[in-house]
């Protein structure tokens, strides 16, 4: 399973799932799968919690010492505040309808992101702190202690989603993986497990008004550079004024 | 290795009534303080896991939508789909709750060849749950005949049109010969396909067999080991008046059925049983989709870090200025 990914040796698809139970949390950082942190300039821009330099295939993630607890007190803070999470960790009966509509089960085979799956790594933990019968019958009834290899899961599952809310369709109570990813990345953001590929065009935005982060005399230029193709093609010339403003 | 749990547990369970009752003689116990006492905690736990999921607010507006939006009025909208009236919320979760019409819709993704992916129609899952659901409501309704005196009418016809092939073959109602299959479709589904049952927990399993130990033991009542019913009558009022007393004319059937009911009703708000409350609170079926029309208030508003011109004319003055861009401050 560790091979890398690349064009000339693609991922295969194989929709029989492992025959380890999903609840022994084993994740494998495979070059090409999973997106890159954030980088901390970004990070320390936008006030994020607990910005630092890391990657997901080192051993030590650098979460602060009381991550463990910081991730608790999150979802507890979240469970009060959206009912939708609350009510859509609790009620799934696992009928397994979601399972082959997401379409990076579809592209991928892993178990793991059937909507049902993806969701349950969070539920699990949520049943283990937050509910009666997790903490009485353990495993039983699908609880799983919070682990450091368990956040790396999540770190890997809840970001290959795209939140498109296909999942939602079909199942019969309507629980929407995308609010649930959206939770558990607002939870790894309280960790400073962010990607790039979100964080960057946040900060740029915030910074300059435009998610490629284009200071405002390079955009001038821009523009100017624009003008004068135009002349050159049409012979009009275009007169711009800039107004700048943010938001 | 989750299903041996739940099989063992459900034995170890029909063990414990049968020591508890045959055994030592513990008739009361059975059948008083336990049904009790699970009443009590089925009450108390659905009121609160309801109240608690009340308690956290809708913060956003999130209805799933597969249809067009109300939006101009010679564009047709789609009241089921994406519902813009209390009605068109009403219609589409009755279709949800009556009709299951989500899995519906259900279908199986296959692989035929490495580079060609199928969709099939898939109507299966939709039948057992429907099969079971529906079963399970006429029986429970049936059961109103212990429970009310005089037993109303609507019961009565009911349980004439359940065994209306009674005459043909005198075996059992249909809705029980319904939910013995639907049971043992949805207990298989969890066995045999590889998937679901990659994603079922023990207590997945545990719920199924406790629901099929509950259909069995009251279709062999009914038709092996029969009951009095006119004591188990007597039982019930008597419970429900508050002068219980032990049932006589029983068998151990009896106290098998009785004792997993009582489990099952006090398992029930601990457990993803909470399906039945859950569906009509889910943001996700009961919001109108009108997001275009109305503002939907978010009560405790996250606040928002902004970032001023100020700020920004701070950080790029020079950079405007080299290009004579205006600024406030020079």
């Amino acid at each position: 399973m560790a091979e890398e990914v690349s064009k000339e040796k693609p991922l295969t698809i194989d929709y029989t799932p492992p025959p380890k139970s999903w609840m022994e949390p084993a994740v494998e950082f495979r070059k090409g799968t999973y997106s890159y942190p954030a980088a901390p300039k970004h990070e320390k821009y936008l006030d994020l919690p607990n910005p630092g330099v890391w990657q997901p295939r080192d051993k030590d993630w650098k979460l602060p010492e009381n991550w463990k607890e910081t991730i608790l007190m999150g979802m507890k803070d979240r469970l009060s505040r959206y009912r939708s999470f609350r009510l859509f960790l609790d009620i799934c009966v696992r009928c397994g309808a979601c399972a082959d509509k997401c379409h990076f089960f579809i592209g991928s085979g892993d178990p793991k992101n059937m909507p049902v799956l993806r969701t349950e790594l969070l539920r699990s933990v949520y049943r283990r702190y937050f509910t009666l019968s997790g903490r009485i019958f353990g495993r039983l009834a699908g609880a799983r202690e919070l682990t450091e290899e368990v956040l790396k899961e999540w770190f890997y599952y809840f970001f290959q989603c795209t939140e498109c809310r296909r999942c939602s369709v079909f199942c019969p109570y309507g629980i929407d993986t995308c609010e649930m990813t959206m939770m558990a990345r607002e939870l790894l953001n309280l960790l400073g497990l962010n990607i790039n590929w979100i964080v960057e065009p946040a900060s740029n935005c915030y910074r300059t008004g435009n998610h490629l982060g284009i200071p405002p005399n390079a955009f001038k230029s821009t523009v100017d550079f624009a003008i004068d193709e135009i002349k050159e093609v049409t012979g009009i010339q275009v007169e711009v004024s800039i107004h700048l403003s943010l938001c | 290795m989750g299903l041996w749990y739940s099989i063992s547990g459900i034995l170890l369970l029909i063990l414990f009534v049968v020591i508890g009752t045959e055994g030592i003689g513990l008739y009361s116990f059975f059948t008083i303080f336990i049904p009790y006492v699970a009443l009590l905690l089925f009450i108390i736990g659905f009121i609160y896991r309801v109240l608690k999921w009340g308690n956290s607010p809708v913060p956003f507006h999130i209805p799933t939508v597969c249809g067009q939006q109300k939006s101009l009025p010679w564009i047709k909208a789609d009241n089921i789909d994406s519902p813009y009236t209390t009605g068109g919320v009403v219609k589409r979760l009755a279709l949800e709750v009556l009709l299951f019409r989500s899995l519906l819709k259900n279908e199986k993704v296959e692989l035929e060849a490495p580079q060609r992916i199928l969709f099939r129609t898939s109507t299966l899952l939709w039948l057992g749950a429907m099969a079971f659901h529906w079963s399970l409501l006429v029986i429970l309704l049936r059961h109103l005949r212990f429970f009310l005196e005089p037993v109303p009418s609507a019961v009565v016809v009911l349980q004439r049109l359940d065994s209306i092939f009674q005459n043909l073959l005198p075996i059992l109602y249909i809705s029980d010969l319904i939910i013995v299959i639907a049971l043992g479709y949805l207990f298989l589904r969890r066995v045999i396909y590889p998937q679901v049952k990659y994603i079922s927990i023990p207590s997945d399993y545990f719920v199924l067999l406790m629901i099929a130990g509950i259909a069995l033991s009251g279709v062999l009542m009914r038709l092996i080991f029969r009951v009095d019913l006119v004591q188990v009558k007597e039982w019930v009022m008597a419970m429900l008046s508050f002068r219980p007393m032990p049932p006589k004319g029983v068998n151990l059937l009896f106290y098998i059925h009785l004792f997993f009911v009582s489990l099952l009703i006090a398992y029930f708000p601990l457990s993803k049983l909470m399906h039945m409350p859950g569906i009509f609170l889910s943001p996700t079926k009961n919001l109108r989709n009108i997001s275009r029309n109305d503002r939907h208030f978010n009560p405790w508003d996250h606040p928002v870090k902004v970032h001023t011109y100020e700020e920004y004319e701070e950080e790029f003055r020079e950079s405007l200025k080299e290009v004579g861009l205006p600024v406030e401050k020079e």
